[in-house]
């Protein structure tokens, strides 16, 4: 018998016209899973998150969410797709009143819903506001709220931090990292920031022209360097290291590095015969610092390698 | 309470707080002020006509005062006005892209249109008691008396525009999900409603223009042509009119006009459903 995955999306494809903007996809979201999806801008992120969420049909494929298709596999989601809207005449709390019903909450058991998700976003004090009249880090929040509703079992984010300023920001980052850990929701993130997706998410997909290129948990991604070329900064007299790895074939300085360092590329050269080699040419190293791959070189490896 | 319970709660409570929803309820009852202020003016301006004075000409009573208030709604300011709800409630959200907040939830797309349908329907009726209320209060005061008209009439008629104008919200629904435009199902409605209303005058000219003929000349016109003047009850616009023949106590009732009203609306109710359907949410 096979697992029942938060998300499961087996060939999907939507063509606008002659373009292809989602090419039989396949992908798989585990409970739990904190999933980053990324790409480049026009790569079909939020084509295929609409058609998970129903928002547009599909061409072909198939979309289930904790084992249900349709209007029932919406049962299980909690959404925010891009720029989220509000009727901005009514409060927050009379925006989350009108999602609650249509979550199919009503009554005392909707108002209950409605302090929990307020009190969980950090709203409450401003939920009897025009939403007309919210901050963009306040109406995200209250998106986040009205996501929440009905307590979701999947939490699915597209660009949940457009546009934000850096505390906003980081607002949002520890409050989706909350989510995950504390309420045990599986979240399902679509981000231009790579160094937020590397931050908060277990697993990415990495979506161009339509297709995913590369899936698989971040450490696997990171691990897995195809790279001939390895970065290092090392900490020494530039003048003195300059000169002992003129003879040394493969070591090229790139440039200056931080904190002073000078930052050199390896090519097929590995670290430990570098440094023997440098010691030997009686340069004195302060340090020396391979710089770590993270996943801007991963998806730039993969998004570039899909252009050639 | 029931799911479509709770969304038309939701949609009434939106409906409600909206200003142009406010605003629409605020000029239909001044609508349902009109017949009897404008009755009672002429009864008391002295206006002379043909060398009579204008009042003793007409029926002076608060039923009448009524009925003329009930008219002039129902010449095109309630249609007006219910295009706009209509389109805003729905064209209006898909735009500012609030549909799509409740569209992620788990609703069948149908029970939004109905829930909209029901709430505007909801909307329609209070307006209609509001108009009925102080135009009749209105009425009782300023024109008191007997006269031709009646309250049954009164009552009857605004039932049946009560039923006319709900049925037109369908269609303006069902015109909204099709433009996606508050701006697009205003024109496109605008604009049927002209060329149905062209239509209509067409027909009813031609119908005069035939019924005048001379007795021997008659057998002369095709049959067709006569098949299509009797079209015209089904017209929109005469479907959409159909309560003023309630309203006038007339006997016995065109109930060509009335089917034809449950068409329209059935129909209006089957492309809005079927389009929304496949409606592609931004």
């Amino acid at each position: 018998m096979s697992a029942v995955h938060a998300l499961e999306v087996r060939s999907l494809s939507r063509r606008f016209g002659r373009r292809e903007a989602v090419r039989s996809l396949d992908l798989t979201v585990q409970e739990g899973d904190v999933y980053g999806f990324l790409g480049p801008n026009g790569a079909g992120k939020t084509t295929a998150i609409r058609c998970f969420l129903g928002l547009i049909r599909s061409d072909a494929g198939d979309v289930a969410i904790f084992g249900d298709r349709g209007t029932r596999a919406r049962r299980h989601v909690g959404a925010i797709v891009e720029t989220p809207s509000f009727h901005g005449w009514l409060s927050g709390r009379d925006n989350l009143r009108v999602s609650a019903a249509y979550a199919g909450l009503s009554g005392s058991r909707a108002e209950a819903e409605i302090a929990r998700v307020l009190d969980r976003v950090g709203l409450t004090e401003r939920a009897a506001d025009r939403a007309r009249g919210y901050s963009l880090g306040m109406r995200q929040r209250l998106a986040i709220a009205r996501a929440l509703l009905g307590s979701p079992r999947l939490l699915v984010l597209d660009e949940p931090t457009n546009g934000l300023d850096p505390q906003g920001m980081r607002e949002m980052r520890d409050l989706v990292r909350s989510l995950a850990l504390h309420d045990r929701i599986t979240v399902f993130l679509s981000s231009h920031l790579l160094s937020e997706v590397q931050a908060i998410c277990n697993r990415v997909g990495i979506l161009d022209k339509g297709e995913l290129r590369a899936e698989g948990p971040v450490a696997d991604l990171l691990a897995a360097d195809a790279s001939p070329v390895r970065i290092v900064e090392v900490e020494a007299d530039a003048d003195a290291l300059t000169a002992a790895i003129a003879d040394l074939p493969g070591v090229s300085v790139e440039g200056p590095g931080t904190e002073g360092r000078l930052r050199l590329a390896l090519r097929g050269v590995e670290v430990a015969p570098f440094v023997r080699h440098v010691v030997t040419a009686g340069v004195d190293l302060g340090a020396v610092v391979p710089e770590k791959r993270n996943l801007e070189d991963v998806f730039l490896e993969v998004t570039s390698g899909a252009a050639r | 309470m029931t799911l479509l319970g709770t969304l038309w709660l939701a949609e009434t409570i939106k409906l409600g707080t909206r200003t142009s929803a406010r605003a629409t309820l605020v000029a239909l009852t001044a609508v349902g002020l009109f017949g009897p202020l404008w009755l009672w003016f002429l009864t008391h301006a002295g206006v002379e006509v043909n060398g009579g004075d204008l009042g003793a000409a007409l029926d002076v009573c608060a039923a009448n005062g009524m009925r003329w208030s009930m008219i002039v709604r129902g010449f095109y300011v309630s249609q007006a006005l219910w295009l706009l709800l209509a389109s805003q409630s729905l064209a209006g959200e898909l735009q500012a892209h609030t549909l799509r907040e409740e569209l992620l939830r788990p609703v069948p797309r149908h029970y939004v249109l109905i829930a909209k349908w029901a709430a505007l329907s909801g909307w329609c009726l209070l307006s209609m008691l509001a108009a009925l209320g102080a135009g009749g209060l209105t009425a009782v005061l300023l024109l008191p008396g007997e006269g031709a008209a009646t309250w049954a009439q009164v009552m009857q008629g605004a039932f049946g525009a009560w039923i006319a104008e709900i049925a037109f919200l369908a269609f303006a629904l069902a015109v909204s999900v099709a433009t996606r435009s508050v701006a697009g199902g205003v024109v496109a409605t605008l604009l049927f409603l002209m060329v149905d209303r062209a239509t209509a005058t067409a027909l009813w000219l031609l119908r005069t223009f035939l019924e005048g003929m001379p007795a021997d000349l008659a057998p002369t016109v095709p049959s067709w042509l006569t098949l299509l003047m009797r079209a015209s009850p089904v017209l929109p616009s005469n479907a959409w009119s159909a309560w003023r023949e309630l309203l006038d106590g007339a006997s016995p009732l065109t109930w060509q006009a009335w089917v034809a009203l449950a068409v329209w609306t059935l129909l209006s109710a089957v492309v809005a459903e079927r389009v929304f359907a496949r409606t592609d949410v931004p």
